[in-house]
């Protein structure tokens, strides 16, 4: 059926505060109106096309591209392509602008259109348009010369408001004056009418305003929805020849996103056979490095891929990461390959990844595949957090230059908190309001526990206030949608030619880094190649471990030198006691360790696998449990699985597995496994997750797979593919694990030194690394001039000294001025140290709180007197004798002391704040005892609060870590129980937790029956003790 | 000797003035989130200034968080100022709740405790917690008001001050830091450090806290020469709806403050009432009192009268009323000379009036600042309000006068109509201004707005021509269909 009217001028919400839908709501909406294609015309970029296109594409619908660009003088111009020029020219064009601005402001210079005009089409806009004033001849001719005749139209649109009959009629005679089509546009801006209302909460954003204030700033109705052609025609039935004209126009629309015209970069200029060669090179050569001795089975792996990777044409793109990890190493940078990569012997010889896949087993097919269409290979590099990775990602900006290498976006969405942030504000609703409920429900929300209406009731606001209504529906369509663009962590992009013709690109608020519009999904989406350069905190530390090692006794001096299935790792793991490590160190992790009881590496692999969500919710996690206990009966939905399922007792925890699974039961290829699996994990789209899973059922019928038995495999997949863990990845991280667990056996006081000079990193504050360190007979000396550097060190009996980076508010110049200095000449008075480093006032009062020039006076508050006067640069040596004589001021008592410790330092070597208050605890048991209490006794607990955990995977469960003198201890806090108690659990520092102990041999919680407050100032002295 | 009256918790007492609240209150900084004043309830519930909202509901789920109430503690200071100048003309407004008083010309025979457990008796009557302090200088009188309970009054300063906490000599912050690190905590604490040595560390403002507490030293007061002001002040929890909880409130604001204008032998001439609405502004009348008076009943009937009737276009948030003073008149009148037997209740009966043909009949129509047709409001003729935004806030469209097309006849009230509908589009009229076949018509124009409230609105609009020519425009609010007006060809 031919088509009588196309949409060219609509906006998603990614127009940002402009636009009031989600692309894919768009195309969803356009599908029920039968529309065969739809112009994605986002305000200044092309943000949304990429999704419009993937949702488009599973659809059939058309996804046009175009784009609104702001011209310098304050007129929206939009802009249709044509073909791949007109998109390159619109990239480049949106690029220029955005580069040349900061991140929220660029314009478009007239001047410019004519230079990137070619192949892009240009309507005249709405009222905010270059045809704002429909008389304004001059500004249309000013377009014709632009963009050439042919290559205008004039838009009409109507939304049923008075006065838009003239300004059409004017639009329509002054076409008619220039010979110029007329094309008639609803002017989208959401796709159904009830996006109204999220648009004039946008708007209320824009404008600093609320609702009862914006007046005409607000839209007059609710017209500018997607419309189907037979009401687009009865809205134009005077004038039907604007409504053909947009399929006319369409017409020559040729551009879609499937033709990008993206290339990967060439590795030193090579390409075809000369890259091929050049990698089969470098991967013999790592071969012979890596396995020593000829090693059949690798080699015929090798060949494998390689051929692969000749036939997909995809050489060079190894050679390029293989550059990266080179120029890391060549710089001292630890690095490690994670993902799938870790699937291929080819990225393990090149060292881009640490686990051999021959002696694991693994699916190369996971990683590539011959039916992966356009879609790249994913491999992400682990680098140490902060500078280091730093350095790599500027390095790839220098190697192709600021219009050739970018980061991808991250979209920022409104969430729970920033959601009602908005709304409340665009609603007027008092700002206490807004931020008790910001505060209450700082850790997301559950709608399962605790409806939306009662979060507001809770934050002050009574359901039938006349506007909570109004909320609940604005909360319920604002969630989700993009909020603004940030840059992903470490997803790079980088392109052969210019990539500002690929994506348009612009300024971070990083200095230094430009980002392109799309994420990383969407680059994907689009063949688009991504290398991920992330920072992992452990790693950054691990490199500290190293060099510290490097220092005292020679060895590890790097990570493969770690010794293997060390027995004294796995005793450790067995009894939980992983804080500050990689992975496993998470209140989750640490309640399952001592009833999976990892005894190998690959209980390592699971164990980092297991605590997840897609194991967690398809009860895979409990299953598997109860088979390495024994509680339960290894069994197999099918006996063809079972080599597949042996290693994991039956129970799937690998995507591996998954697609193994696949291509035994159903008989599916190596890339329709993976094809399986890609989309049963990509949640945009129900529809191709439904045609696999037809698929995949169809072919087990077929090999006479019971229906129930093909459900439950079929149910199974669902579940993890979406969440699980490649096993490849869950093998690198699990390196990584095993590595920080060595570490922490086995050198303790180069573990926990690098650990608080990286903080923050990982799970828990520098207080509990500490108090961890002491229980591990690891001593830990407090922060003093005469012996602290800028960084914590280690003393010659291996206790670790606190640098003066702990100190809050130290100025890291005067904090290295003083180590410099002291290591020149130690310090010989309080007046030769403030001569000689000229800290200022502030510094020296926080260095006499915390003790740190105890060394050179009696105590902290002797310092503070005799450091509390101007030192004058005239002063003669001794001038200020009253320094010889004792302070007039009493010594700080154990709480004083403790309180100007975490004050200053936020941490504490001296007593755990519990430990000053334990006599007045007498019925409280203390975490180091409940081992030893049976199973069921009632028990009061208290402590610090060191961690509160609600995973989604919990239906509601609250898990609350509390610290005491002797270690942490955990409670379990039910749903409907937390929600009755979420202000005491969430808002108090200290708590007393009362309830039967439950010991699952050594996992060990208490069942929360009573919780409350442990006002601990009132418990330590009279006066005030605060630690918040 | 001087006298210091201090209204302790200050803003807490402003925030709970007016309101029936018991159990444990607090003030909070609505930026901040923090509690700036807690009650003695709160206090024994754990919770202490400085805590966040979340953190005090967690000790206890019914205490009450209040807003200050900024207004509220100007009402108050100025009654403070109006009871000091009441004991002395020399009288200095120290610090936000507490005034010192010069009584060095008062009567050598005067007993300070029993004038100021008078004064103490006089503010409880008003439903406020004063504390007053009696010494040799001011700076004493006002660390015996800080610790009064309720009233101290000072005749050895050095034994007084030795146990006073440092902070009730509002040491800057950063100095209160530095004393607290030194384990000062009391004022004896910090004599019996070596004075040159404190000097040294913290500086000037260390010597001038050390001379306050001397009680050698009298500084001249920084006294206030201002005319008392006789206004109350009421910021409400949510918008109220009705006028009720209004004239509950003025009721008892008039008694307070004619008392206070009797106790100075003056009369009300003026009242200013102002309401402050959800939306950021305020309704504001001024009431001229025909024969000056203090009577609350004559009083509170203009405010009655007025309240009855008035509609406000958005709910109040507060109240404001403030009487303007004057002596009483005492002029005796002409031989022939006429006067109204009583002008009060003339006035009244003006503004009876007014009610009656509704506030709204009588000043300027401004258009209002929204897309809902005919919406107008009216302002006073000499009022300052401006009722059109500014034009920088319109879109293009709006900023251009609409002044194509015919004239509009607008009806007001619209009649209700009964139009027949036929494909979609106006085909038969029947009102009681036209009736005919509906021969062309252009339409629909849609509005809607306010869809976030339950006043929210929607409208269908078309402008229709009847057989004989007559041009009408027609609005539809659901079913309902009106004549909005007629067009004047």
């Amino acid at each position: 059926m031919k088509p009588e009217y196309i949409e060219l001028h609509a906006r998603s919400a990614f127009s940002f505060l402009r636009g009031g839908s989600q692309p894919e709501d768009l195309v969803k909406r356009a599908k029920d109106l039968e529309m065969p294609a739809l112009a994605l015309c986002d305000r200044d970029g092309v943000y949304g096309s990429a999704r419009l296109h993937s949702a488009a594409k599973e659809t059939g619908l058309k996804a046009l591209v175009g784009a609104e660009l702001t011209l310098e003088d304050g007129a929206v111009l939009p802009v249709l392509v044509k073909n791949r020029t007109g998109y390159q020219n619109l990239c480049r064009l949106i690029t220029e602008a955005k580069l040349r601005g900061t991140k929220t402001e660029s314009a478009v210079r007239w001047e410019e259109l004519p230079h990137y005009g070619d192949g892009l089409i240009a309507l005249t806009g709405d009222e905010e348009g270059v045809l704002r004033d429909p008389e304004d001849a001059a500004a249309l001719d000013r377009l014709i010369a632009a963009f050439g005749r042919e290559n205008v139209a004039v838009e009409i649109q109507r939304h049923l408001r008075r006065g838009e009959d003239w300004r059409n009629e004017t639009l329509v005679a002054l076409a008619e004056s220039r010979r110029l089509p007329v094309v008639a546009t609803n002017g989208v801006l959401y796709a159904t009418p009830a996006g109204r209302q999220v648009l004039d909460v946008f708007t209320c954003i824009r404008h600093h305003t609320h609702l009862d204030a914006a007046g005409r700033l607000l839209s007059p109705n609710a017209e500018r929805h997607l419309k189907s052609a037979a009401e687009t025609k009865a809205l134009f039935a005077d004038r039907p020849e604007a409504v053909e004209n947009t399929v006319r126009l369409a017409e020559r629309l040729e551009f879609t996103l499937e033709n990008l015209g993206y290339e990967f970069p060439k590795y030193n200029g090579l390409s075809g056979e000369a890259a091929d060669a050049c990698l089969r090179e470098k991967v013999l050569e790592g071969y012979r490095r890596r396995y020593g001795r000829p090693h059949p089975r690798a080699l015929r792996q090798i060949k494998r891929e390689l051929d692969l990777i000749r036939k997909l044409g995809f050489a060079g793109y190894f050679l390029i990461v293989w550059d990266i990890v080179q120029y890391c190493k060549t710089h001292d940078i630890l690095v490690q390959g994670r993902g799938s990569a870790a699937n291929s012997v080819v990225c393990y010889c090149l060292g881009i990844t640490a686990c051999d896949p021959i002696a694991y087993n693994l699916l190369f097919e996971r990683f590539l595949s011959e039916g992966r269409g356009n879609s790249w290979p994913d491999i992400d590099l682990d680098l140490p957090s902060g500078e280091r990775r730093e350095q790599v990602i500027q390095e790839v900006y220098r190697r192709y230059g600021k219009h050739g290498a970018a980061m991808t976006a991250n979209v920022i969405t409104y969430r729970g908190r920033s959601a009602m942030r908005e709304i409340g504000k665009a609603l007027h609703l008092p700002a206490d309001i807004i931020d008790r409920f910001s505060s209450l429900f700082a850790n997301g929300d559950f709608p399962h526990t605790i409806e939306f209406l009662d979060q507001l009731r809770q934050a002050g606001l009574p359901p039938d206030h006349p506007r909570a209504a109004a909320a609940a529906t604005l909360y319920r369509q604002i969630r989700g949608l993009p909020r603004h663009l940030g840059q992903h962590s470490g997803g790079m992009i980088i392109c052969q030619n210019a990539l500002s013709s690929v994506v348009p690109l612009e300024n971070a608020s990083m200095p230094g880094r430009v980002v392109a519009q799309w994420d990383k999904d969407d680059c994907e989406d689009l063949g688009i190649v991504k290398v991920d350069l992330l920072g992992l905190g452990m790693m950054a530390a691990m490199q500290d471990i190293f060099a510290l090692c490097r220092e005292r006794q020679g060895w590890p001096a790097e990570f493969d030198r770690i010794p293997k299935e060390d027995p004294q790792v796995y005793t450790m793991l067995q009894r939980a006691d992983t804080i500050g490590t990689f992975q496993v160190e998470s209140r989750a992790q640490m309640a399952t360790l001592p009833r999976f009881r990892p005894a190998c590496f690959y209980d390592i692999v699971m164990q980092v696998a297991i605590i997840r969500p897609g194991p967690i919710q398809g009860g895979m996690l409990s299953s598997l449990m109860a088979r390495r206990e024994g509680k339960e009966k290894v069994t197999y939905l099918d006996d063809r699985l079972k080599p597949t399922l042996e290693r994991t007792l039956g129970v799937p925890l690998f995507q591996e597995q998954l697609l193994k699974m696949a291509m035994d039961i159903a008989g599916f290829s190596g890339s329709e496994a993976e094809e399986l699996r890609r989309a049963l994990s990509f949640h945009r789209s129900h529809e191709r997750m439904d045609r696999v899973c037809e698929k995949l059922r169809a072919a087990m019928a077929e090999r006479d797979v019971k229906p129930e038995v093909a459900e439950q495999i079929v149910k199974s997949i669902q579940s993890f593919a979406v969440y699980g863990f490649p096993e490849s990845h869950a093998i690198s991280f699990a390196l990584i694990a095993y590595a920080s667990c060595w570490l922490k056996v086995h050198r303790a006081p180069e573990f926990y030194t690098a650990l608080l000079n990286n903080q923050p990193m990982g799970f828990y504050s520098s207080a509990t690394l500490i108090q961890d360190a002491r229980a591990h007979g690891v001593k830990v000396r407090p922060v003093s001039v005469l012996h602290s550097d800028w960084d914590c060190t280690i003393e010659p009996d291996n206790a670790v000294r606190l640098g003066l980076r702990m100190v809050r508010g130290m100025d890291s110049a005067i904090g290295r001025r003083i180590a410099a200095e002291r290591k020149i000449r130690p310090f010989t008075s309080l007046e030769d140290f403030r001569r000689r480093t000229e800290p200022d006032r502030p510094a020296l009062r926080v260095l006499s709180r915390i003790g740190a020039l105890n060394g050179l006076a009696g105590h902290r508050r002797d310092a503070l007197w005799k450091t509390g006067f101007p030192l004058r640069s005239d002063d003669l040596p001794g001038f200020h004798l009253e320094n010889e004589q004792p302070a007039p001021l009493p010594p700080m008592d154990a709480f004083e002391r403790l309180e100007a410790d975490f004050s200053g330092t936020g941490v504490t070597t001296g007593r755990h704040p519990m430990a000053l208050i334990r006599a007045g605890l007498p019925d409280v048991t203390r975490a180091g005892d409940l081992s030893f209490v049976p199973n069921g006794q009632q028990v009061r607990i208290a402590g610090l609060v060191i961690c509160r955990q609600r995973p989604g995977t919990a239906k509601g469960v609250v898990f609350v870590s509390l610290e005491d003198e002797t270690g942490v201890a955990n409670a379990v806090l039910y749903a409907p129980f937390f929600e009755k108690h979420r202000l005491v659990v969430t808002q108090e520092r200290f708590l007393l937790i009362e309830g039967p102990v439950q010991n699952e041999r050594g996992a060990i919680h208490v069942l929360a029956r009573r919780v409350q407050a442990l006002p601990y100032e009132a418990c330590a002295t009279p006066g005030s003790h605060d630690f918040r | 000797m001087f006298l210091c009256l201090l209204l302790p918790d200050f803003r807490l007492q402003a925030a709970l003035r007016w309101r029936e609240i018991t159990g444990p209150a607090a003030v909070v900084d609505d930026r901040a989130d923090l509690l700036l004043e807690v009650n003695a309830a709160a206090r024994a519930l754990g919770i202490t200034p400085g805590q966040t909202g979340p953190q005090a509901m967690a000790r206890n789920g019914r205490i009450h968080l209040l807003p200050r109430a900024e207004a509220q503690e100007h009402c108050l200071n100025n009654l403070l100022v109006d009871r000091a100048m009441g004991l002395s003309p020399d009288v200095e407004h120290t610090a936000p709740g507490a005034v010192i008083a010069d009584l060095h010309r008062a009567a050598k025979t005067l007993c300070w405790q029993q004038l100021a457990d008078t004064l103490v008796a006089q503010f409880r009557s008003d439903a406020l917690t004063l504390q007053v302090g009696v010494a040799s200088t001011p700076d004493l009188a006002l660390l015996a008001a800080r610790g009064a309970d309720p009233v101290a009054v000072v005749y050895d300063p050095s034994a007084f001050v030795a146990p006073l906490p440092v902070s009730a000599l509002e040491p800057s912050e950063a100095v209160q830091q530095i004393l607290a690190a030194w384990g000062v905590g009391t004022v004896g604490e910090l004599l019996r450090l070596p004075r040159s040595g404190v000097v040294e560390r913290l500086g000037a403002e260390a010597d001038d806290l050390l001379r306050r507490v001397s009680g050698r030293h009298r500084r001249p007061l920084r006294t206030i020469r201002q005319r008392p002001e006789y206004a109350e002040a009421f910021d409400f929890d949510y918008e109220v709806e009705t006028s009720a909880p209004l004239l509950f409130l003025l009721r008892r604001f008039l008694n307070d403050l004619t008392a206070r204008l009797r106790e100075a032998g003056r009369v009300a001439r003026q009242m200013v009432l102002s309401i402050p609405l959800d939306d950021g502004s305020r309704h504001e009348r001024t009431f001229a009192i025909p024969s000056p008076t203090a009577d609350v009943e004559v009083l509170y009937r203009i405010l009655d009268t007025h309240l009855e009737t008035l509609q406000l276009p958005q709910r109040p948030t507060g109240l404001r009323l403030r009487l303007e003073d004057a002596l009483p008149a005492k002029d005796q009148l002409q031989l022939f000379e006429s006067a109204l037997r009583d002008p009060n209740l003339f006035g009244e009966t003006l503004a009876r009036l007014k009610a009656f043909l509704g506030n709204d009949a009588v000043g300027v129509p401004i258009p209002a600042d929204t897309h809902e047709p005919d919406r107008f409001t009216v302002k006073d003729f000499f009022s300052r309000e401006e009722g059109r935004p500014p034009a920088d806030s319109l879109s293009e469209s709006d900023r251009k006068p609409a002044l194509r097309g015919l004239p509009l006849r607008r009806c007001r009230p619209a009649p209700p109509a009964r139009v027949v509908i036929q494909r979609g589009r106006p085909f038969g009229l029947a009102s009681e201004i036209a009736t005919g076949a509906v021969t062309c018509c252009a339409g629909p124009y849609r509005l809607s707005g306010t869809w976030w409230d339950p006043r929210g609105w929607e409208i269908e609009e078309w402008d229709v021509q009847l057989e004989d020519g007559a041009m009408f425009r027609l609005a539809r609010r659901g079913r309902r269909w009106t004549v909005e007006g007629c067009y004047e060809a």
